[in-house]
């Protein structure tokens, strides 16, 4: 490719008009994503490659609407006498064009690290995942170019970056694509919630990816050479952009996903500890978050502090990996903002009155009425006091509820009124009651054995 | 880049060309020898004038006959490429892009036209100048007037010297002055290498052409020079000129 093209069509093709849009895009996929008060590379780098879900498509309008150019421009005769391979001039325009957003992409990246690197507090950041969501981008700008060659239409360029859209947010999760392509799919791939820093992201899950893309990428521009009659190099240009893809989907297996992470992933570390009641212990990467989470569990735990059963300890735990061990609170979260130290307080008091669910990493199981009535009462005087609901249509969303589909809504109303009435019942006893109540019912509460009436 | 190498052969040997768009014959046996020089090609619309230029500036390719440029096949892979980077072209409609400038315009088809890295520099400044653009050489192609936008295509076509210059109405737009100016880098241009101009105006034949030929329904009908086509109007009474009356007798005889 020849550095002077490729240089003219950079500053002058459509791209560098669309970078302001562009890095419009970019921030706005990823400005929310800042991290508050601490820094999680891995999540970090997850969130940032997850931008390529908007660049990528608008990478391929841009190209796509590039290599129409030729034809819109009635250039087509005069292109046709210079000598210089017509491939030659045709990746110089998408290279030019491509550049611009996987810069955006670039940038917009750099500013989140550099904002993150600000308050970090563990590791760094991996590269893979902003590896692929880059590659994803160029490949989104192979696709388009591709499709603007052999269609050189106006309207080519919102159509391939609306169908990339859509391919790209839809394989992961249609059940018509195979698995293995679900796997390569980038979105699959940097779209993980929960506790990745604890069993970390091996570089070999994002390898078959990283070759799969290179592949689609080198066959895409292969198939535009073919258009020239350069069935030589062309030809060994789609035999290898072929044979990534092929190595790609052989490379992939559903245990190197991130949900099939086996306990032999689990990245070692040493936990940072606080809490007055019991320890609460995070994984370094969370420490900024550790002394609002600890005064939270520390809030919750102080009323059965030492009865014999309770949780002695809280840490996080990677729920892929089956239940925490015994005599350990799962913190599902760790607080970074108020909406997720409501959730945990719910999560935590569930936890503290035996309800399941929450213990294995699934959706909690609903509570008994008397898990219900010490859960809540728990969590008002910890100080997190939500409006208690009035009906049970109100209370819906609601976990610390119970559940039980064979009763009417009327049933269910009453079912909530004297749970709401207990909960007042119990929080009008004295401290010294609260706690004698506690030591004497704790194993029978939490073992599910405990009706309404045995509550004071 | 001069022409030596062309002084002592005929640039372009057509011989039978015949080329067909669908059902219509568009050019039907064309023979056509041309040296040195400039050369005129007159001819109304239709006639394939433009068909024949598209064809020796090897956009197309033959239907029939046979086609030798500057020494070299065109119909080989090697030597077309090679026949290409000697060759300048100028279409009829000038396609551009509007967001470059006239510099990197005409840089980008030095570059495509493999003129050498070191050597780009000078041939992009020296074809803007031939062309009196150098004080918008930094100009985009979208604020240009037609006349100027004509002038950035000669530049795009001269700018690696060729040995071969084939232009489409290149002085459609041009002002006179432009046009006299232009004229005058024809002349220049021929002293070294071969020109072909196709052409409605009959006064840039007469001053700027050694030989011209006349086109009319897909075949050359005449073949000399000015002179020769003005003798032929002697008896003609159409035309505000010499040279129209002629060109208008060989067209009358052609069709009858």
């Amino acid at each position: 490719m020849n550095a002077r093209l490729l240089r003219i069509e950079t500053r002058r093709g459509v791209g560098v008009a669309a970078f302001p849009v562009l890095i419009g895009l970019a921030w706005w996929s990823t400005h929310d994503r800042l991290p508050r008060g601490g820094t999680v590379w891995l999540d970090l780098s997850l969130n940032i490659g997850s931008s390529m879900l908007f660049l990528a498509p608008a990478a391929a309008a841009l190209t796509a609407w590039m290599a129409g150019r030729d034809r819109r421009r009635r250039m087509d005769d005069l292109l046709a006498t210079t000598p210089l391979p017509p491939i030659r001039r045709e990746l110089a325009t998408w290279a030019g064009t491509s550049l611009w957003p996987a810069l955006a992409y670039l940038a917009a990246g750099s500013y989140v690290m550099v904002m993150a690197m600000r308050e970090a507090t563990w590791g760094g950041p991996p590269l893979s995942p902003i590896l692929v969501g880059l590659l994803t981008v160029v490949m989104g700008a192979a696709v388009g170019f591709t499709a603007g060659t052999l269609v050189p239409s106006r309207f080519t360029a919102p159509l391939v970056a609306i169908a990339l859209f859509f391919s790209l947010g839809w394989m992961p999760n249609a059940e018509v694509v195979p698995w293995r392509l679900r796997l390569l799919s980038p979105l699959h791939f940097l779209d993980f919630e929960g506790y990745t820093v604890l069993f970390g992201l091996k570089p070999d899950r994002g390898g078959p990816i990283a070759v799969w893309l290179v592949g689609i990428t080198i066959s895409a521009l292969a198939i535009v050479a073919f258009r020239h009659g350069l069935s030589g190099r062309a030809g060994a240009a789609l035999t290898i952009g072929v044979g990534l893809i092929v190595a790609g989907l052989a490379l992939t297996s559903p245990d190197r996903t991130m949900d099939h992470a086996a306990a032999a992933d689990v990245v070692p570390y040493a936990p940072v500890c606080g809490g007055t009641a019991i320890p609460v212990c995070v994984h370094p990467a969370y420490e900024a978050w550790l002394p609002r989470t600890a005064r939270l569990v520390d809030s919750l735990v102080s009323p059965l502090a030492g009865i014999p059963g309770v949780p002695e300890r809280a840490t996080q735990y990677a729920s892929q990996f089956g239940p925490p061990p015994v005599g350990t609170l799962n913190l599902q979260w760790v607080i970074d903002d108020d909406r997720l130290e409501y959730w945990l307080s719910q999560s935590i008091a569930l936890e503290l009155v035996g309800a399941a669910g929450s213990r294995h990493g699934s959706s909690p199981a609903p509570p008994q009425p008397s898990q219900s009535v010490v859960a809540i009462w728990l969590i008002r005087q910890a100080g997190q006091d939500p409006a208690l609901p009035e009906t049970f249509v109100e209370a819906v969303e609601w976990d610390l509820l119970p559940f039980t589909p064979e009763l009417t809504l009327d049933q269910r109303n009453t079912e909530l009124r004297d749970i709401m009435d207990a909960v007042n019942r119990f929080a009008a006893l004295d401290v010294a009651s609260q706690r004698a109540w506690l030591e004497a019912h704790y194993s029978d509460l939490v073992a599910g054995r405990l009706h309404l009436k045995d509550l004071p | 880049m001069a022409g030596l190498m062309v002084t002592n052969q005929r640039a372009v040997q057509v011989r039978g060309l015949t080329q067909r768009f669908g059902r219509t014959e568009v050019l039907r046996g064309v023979d056509l020898e041309i040296g040195n020089g400039v050369f005129g090609l007159l001819g109304p619309n239709g006639a394939g004038k433009t068909t024949l230029l598209r064809t020796l500036a090897t956009v197309i390719q033959p239907a029939g006959g046979t086609v030798r440029l500057l020494g070299r096949d065109p119909g080989n892979d090697t030597e077309r490429r090679q026949l290409r980077r000697r060759l300048g072209y100028l279409p009829q409609a000038l396609g551009y892009y509007p967001g470059f400038t006239v510099s990197e315009f005409v840089e980008y088809f030095a570059l495509l036209k493999e003129v050498p890295a070191r050597e780009v520099r000078l041939a992009v400044a020296r074809a803007i100048e031939r062309v009196g653009l150098e004080d918008r050489a930094k100009s985009k192609l979208k604020t240009l007037s037609g006349g100027m936008l004509r002038r950035v295509g000669i530049a795009q076509a001269i700018v690696n010297e060729p040995d071969l210059l084939l232009l489409d109405e290149p002085t459609a737009g041009l002002d006179p002055e432009q046009r006299v100016g232009f004229r005058a880098m024809l002349r220049e241009i021929g002293t070294h290498g071969t020109v072909v101009v196709s052409t409605h105006l009959i006064e840039d034949v007469a001053v700027a052409c050694a030989e011209v030929g006349l086109m009319a329904n897909g075949r050359i009908v005449f073949r000399g020079t000015p002179c020769q086509l003005t003798a032929r109007g002697t008896e003609f009474n159409l035309g505000d000129s010499d040279l129209e009356r002629g060109y208008g007798a060989v067209l009358a005889g052609a069709r009858a």
